[in-house]
């Protein structure tokens, strides 16, 4: 029998949208908060592996909807069909690795594109439509790295890092409405996306006092930062790395 | 929510400053998610109320003054092995510099660092602290700020904050974790005194006034198992009131 006589970490009665929920810490955060009492709109481009998500979901009204958030229309159509909601999870994201002697701006661009201009045009878009209601809460993914200099990650590096210098202004627009605007930064999780090569997980979690991340590790400091637990938290970025000391 | 992730069913807590402001909502918010207390403070009288409020039984009291190394070994020879700590017990004053007293110094040094760390340390030595265990120590926003009149309290504070930072990374290998809440203004009898009844416009904040509840609720997601991976960060509860700072 549960002794818990009051859980004030929940998402009842609350709509989420989460971007990138086709795989990674999206898919986890969109399950997690479906377990948490959420109803949730997911978004994502491969709409077969969004599909695998929304099944993986818990039971009640969940709906998936693939959108390119780099395609203003596909932006738009998105915010058209979630309708009102209570928080967003920009989720999505693409890697960004590159020397800098090796950038172009055509890479540049596709990396900007998809970590900085997506989240804060939907962002945009929500405020606009006013389909994020008052009280709610803007979650951005960022990055470990957007705090720490690592040979070859410089457009992913600053492409994160500009979300936070964003996300300080935006909370301060939003807060008379109550709503509420942070970053996560998580370090390493073993994801589809960095699960990439065999033995380099393995040899980066050495660096890891408490290893390498769980998705769902993440999904539960979204949790927190989406549920009325946190109403007092804007304009945050909040680390959760394992307690990592140095990357290189 | 029987497997909540950020349940603290089957958990001994320990709470410094349980008897008011940010300790006593910690403590209760802890007993509603499941934990067993083990409450601190000097006042056993309100540590006495603090203990009515609680949700379920078998919760404990030792009163005592951290500042005394005497208290704190009796308060650790007494305590079960915990599962997590709550280090909330704090004094806060606005002294501008030309006004420092050794005797000021000493007393925030007292409170504010030297008895959490080595009451920590005490717990460490003594086997107290059980693997997979979570520390939380109450910091303060302002250490990053440094307002005007705080300069012994926001360095006393950076320094609790850096030594726990050291600690987590000591006790990784446990599997235990040590972390920071970073509040802002909380609506507290600690700064109730601060305002000395003027000064402070609490509503300057752009989210408003915070409640010592919500900071509880950020304690105990660090004290949950939904932190598992969090360790040597600093949670910031601060309603937005450093968004306009240069930290």
């Amino acid at each position: 029998m549960s002794m818990i006589t009051n859980n004030p970490f929940h998402l009842r009665d609350k709509i989420i949208l989460v971007t990138g929920a086709s795989s990674g810490i999206g898919r986890e955060i969109a399950i997690q908060c479906a377990r948490m009492g959420a109803r949730l709109v997911i978004s994502g481009r491969d709409s077969t592996r969004l599909n695998e998500t929304l099944i993986a979901l818990a039971d009640g009204g969940h709906r998936a909807v693939p959108a390119d958030l780099t395609d203003q229309e596909q932006l738009n159509a998105l915010v058209d069909a979630a309708g009102p909601i209570d928080g967003v999870v920009h989720g999505a994201g693409v890697k960004g690795l590159s020397p800098v002697r090796m950038v172009s701006q055509s890479f540049l661009n596709d990396v900007f594109s998809a970590n900085f201009n997506a989240p804060v045009l939907l962002t945009q878009r929500l405020l606009y439509k006013k389909t994020l209601r008052d009280g709610g809460s803007i979650l951005f993914m960022t990055s470990l790295a957007a705090h720490t200099g690592t040979v070859g990650v410089g457009p992913y590096s600053a492409s994160k890092a500009a979300l936070i210098g964003l996300m300080r202004c935006l909370a301060l627009e939003v807060a008379k409405r109550g709503i509420r605007a942070n970053t996560l930064s998580p370090g390493l999780v073993n994801t589809p996306l960095t699960n990439i090569a065999d033995g380099w997980l393995a040899e980066q979690e050495k660096k890891y006092p408490l290893g390498i991340g769980r998705p769902e590790d993440v999904a539960y400091a979204a949790i927190y930062f989406l549920s009325d637990a946190s109403r007092k938290i804007t304009g945050t970025s909040f680390n959760l790395d394992g307690g990592i000391l140095f990357t290189d | 929510m029987n497997d909540s992730p950020f349940s603290l069913e089957n958990k001994t807590i320990l709470v410094t400053g349980a008897s008011s402001g940010i300790g006593r909502a910690a403590a209760i918010l802890c007993s509603e998610m499941g934990a067993t207390l083990v409450l601190c403070g000097r006042d056993i009288e309100r540590l006495h109320a603090t203990q009515a409020a609680l949700a379920g039984s078998g919760h404990t009291i030792i009163a005592g003054d951290l500042t005394d190394p005497d208290a704190r070994h009796t308060l650790v020879d007494a305590v079960p092995v915990l599962d997590g700590c709550v280090f909330s017990a704090g004094v806060a004053a606005l002294v501008p510099m030309r006004m420092v007293s050794e005797r000021y110094m000493q007393t925030q040094f007292a409170v504010n660092y030297e008895a959490p760390v080595m009451l920590t340390q005490r717990l460490l030595s003594k086997k107290k602290i059980n693997n997979h265990a979570s520390l939380v120590y109450v910091s303060a926003r302002a250490e990053h700020i440094a307002p005007p009149a705080t300069g012994i309290y926001c360095g006393v504070k950076a320094a609790l904050t850096a030594t726990v930072r050291t600690i987590a990374l000591e006790y990784a290998k446990q599997g235990i974790r040590a972390n920071c809440v970073s509040p802002g203004y909380v609506n507290t009898p600690m700064l109730d005194k601060l305002q000395g009844g003027a000064a402070l416009n609490l509503e300057f904040a752009p989210l408003g006034v915070i409640d010592p509840g919500e900071v509880a609720n950020g304690i105990v997601y660090l004290l949950s198992p939904a932190s598992r991976w969090v360790t040597r960060s600093s949670l910031i509860i601060d309603s937005g009131l450093s968004l306009g700072a240069r930290g």
